[in-house]
């Protein structure tokens, strides 16, 4: 296991000096030469990952490598692989990978704060994974990791659900309210999946209350006002912890 | 570049998903004018996948597998080289849809000399979504607000008491606010105003209206 902390740190540090060759410039012959180190398809970058990921799938049985967390990373390069592999070439193989390890989160979600019933769970899980065929394509590697991409039509989804089962006619779906955003320079996609993953490593550092509360929010989609309600605390006070969690997660809010 | 922008608990929520779908809307068109409010909604997205991740798998037998690998022909994959995605400047694409037209192909209903007012139907029972056209240098007759009111600006801008507000400028009014919005002086103003509950008009000349503002929701 130990070569797979060792890997994941020497592509980190990787990846970092090219983000300072590239912020200052340094070598500019060297991007006209081999490309943008960083960008899409550049070539640094795929050696670098390649060998990580062969490091990483090499040798570890199928069972402990779908389960284990690992480094920060990792986990998600093997998911993106499998969307970029379903995206290509409709791979049903990698799909299926794919839905062993997300279907049983998607549930979890479906079904936590006890919003929806097993059936429904069922029927979001499968709403999900379909969408996850027809927008493979949509997804881009470089600008979120595989989890958040899913995370994002699972919520999706299970509004438009919501609003399904409450029969609001709207010509409005969850898709409308966030649309895709347009590719962005490929500093700041950097940057945007270096924050994710931050999030990530800081998170489990925070306290219980401040969790509960981000649960509530997020897992179980309580309003704040809903989640002091039920918590039978003051709407300051959630409102507070989930500013103060989110200000440790060191979240950005440039105005 | 837009300078009022909707509080970190609001972005939050929406980030999450939690707004009501007229306010969620609202704020949704917001990001369309404004980077910053992208940017820290896509980490606050983040953050609810660094949850979704820990959350306690549920078990999924090999039926929902079976069942949905059955259905993947009947769902072919979708083609994102025309991706349409946020653009400054245009209309923003919720509101064309909303509106199926542009804003002179709506029907407007006259309220005052300088006010008109569109009603566009989100199918979201508790709030009124519409669309107000100040005439250039119009104003809005003083008043208050028995709900929240959310008002972003789609053209030209306004000011009141407060401050001026340009294009993509959103703002929150909470019950009890009271103003008067004028709309600047070079062009036609239009915003677009999500309501909970209807306005009162505060001043003598048009307190006699209030019976007749009713929320028009759906
Ligand atoms: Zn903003």
């Amino acid at each position: 296991m130990l070569y797979r902390g060792v890997g994941g740190a020497a592509v980190d540090g990787i990846v970092a000096f090219f983000t300072l060759v590239k912020r200052y410039r340094i070598c500019e012959e060297f991007v006209a030469r081999w490309g943008d180190p960083l960008g899409p398809g550049g070539r640094i970058l795929s050696i670098t990952r390649g060998v990580e990921r062969n490091l990483q799938v090499a040798d570890i049985p199928e069972i402990s490598r779908a389960d284990s967390q690992g480094p920060v990373g990792r986990r998600t390069d093997e998911w993106s692989e499998c969307l970029t592999l379903i995206a290509a070439n409709q791979d049903r193989a990698a799909f299926t990978r794919f839905f062993r390890h997300f279907a049983p989160l998607i549930k979890a979600f479906a079904l936590a704060g006890s919003s929806l019933s097993a059936t429904l769970a069922d029927e979001l899980v499968q709403e999900v994974m379909l969408k996850v065929w027809q927008k493979a394509g949509g997804f881009n590697p470089e600008k979120a990791a595989a989890s958040t991409w899913v995370y994002t039509i699972a919520r999706n989804c299970r509004t438009d659900m919501f609003r399904r089962l409450q029969k609001f006619d709207t010509p409005l779906a969850e898709e409308d309210v966030f649309p895709d955003q347009e590719s962005e320079e490929p500093f700041a996609l950097l940057q945007g999946k270096r924050t994710e993953e931050r999030v990530r490593e800081l998170m489990k550092g925070l306290p219980a209350d401040q969790m509960q509360i981000l649960a509530k929010v997020y897992m179980e989609g309580k309003s704040h006002a809903e989640a002091a309600a039920e918590l039978d605390l003051p709407l300051g006070t959630v409102k507070s912890r989930v500013r103060l969690a989110i200000q440790k997660l060191q979240i950005q809010i440039d105005r | 570049m837009a300078k009022f922008h909707p509080d970190l608990d609001l972005l939050t929520e929406h980030a999450a998903g939690n707004l009501p779908l007229a306010q969620a809307a609202c704020v949704s068109v917001h990001m369309n004018y404004c980077e910053q409010c992208q940017r820290t909604t896509g980490q606050l997205q983040g953050l609810g996948a660094a949850l979704f991740e820990s959350l306690h798998a549920a078990p999924v037998g090999d039926t929902l597998l079976n069942a949905v690998l059955a259905r993947l022909d009947d769902a072919p994959p979708l083609s994102y080289a025309t991706s349409p995605g946020w653009a400054a400047g245009k209309t923003p694409a919720i509101l064309q849809r909303l509106m199926r037209g542009d804003f002179t192909e709506l029907v407007w209903k006259k309220i005052t000399g300088t006010l008109s007012i569109s009603y566009l139907k989100t199918g979201d029972p508790n709030y009124e979504f519409a669309l107000y056209h100040i005439k250039a240098g119009g104003r809005i007759p003083e008043h208050t607000h028995r709900g929240s009111e959310m008002t972003l600006v789609l053209e030209g801008g306004f000011s009141d008491a407060d401050g001026s507000y340009h294009q993509g400028d959103f703002m929150l009014r909470r019950p009890g606010d009271v103003h008067a919005p004028t709309a600047v002086q070079s062009e036609d103003c239009i915003c677009l105003a999500v309501l909970d509950a209807p306005l009162r008009f505060t001043g003598w000349q048009y307190r006699w209206m209030n019976p007749f503002l009713q929320l028009r929701a759906g």
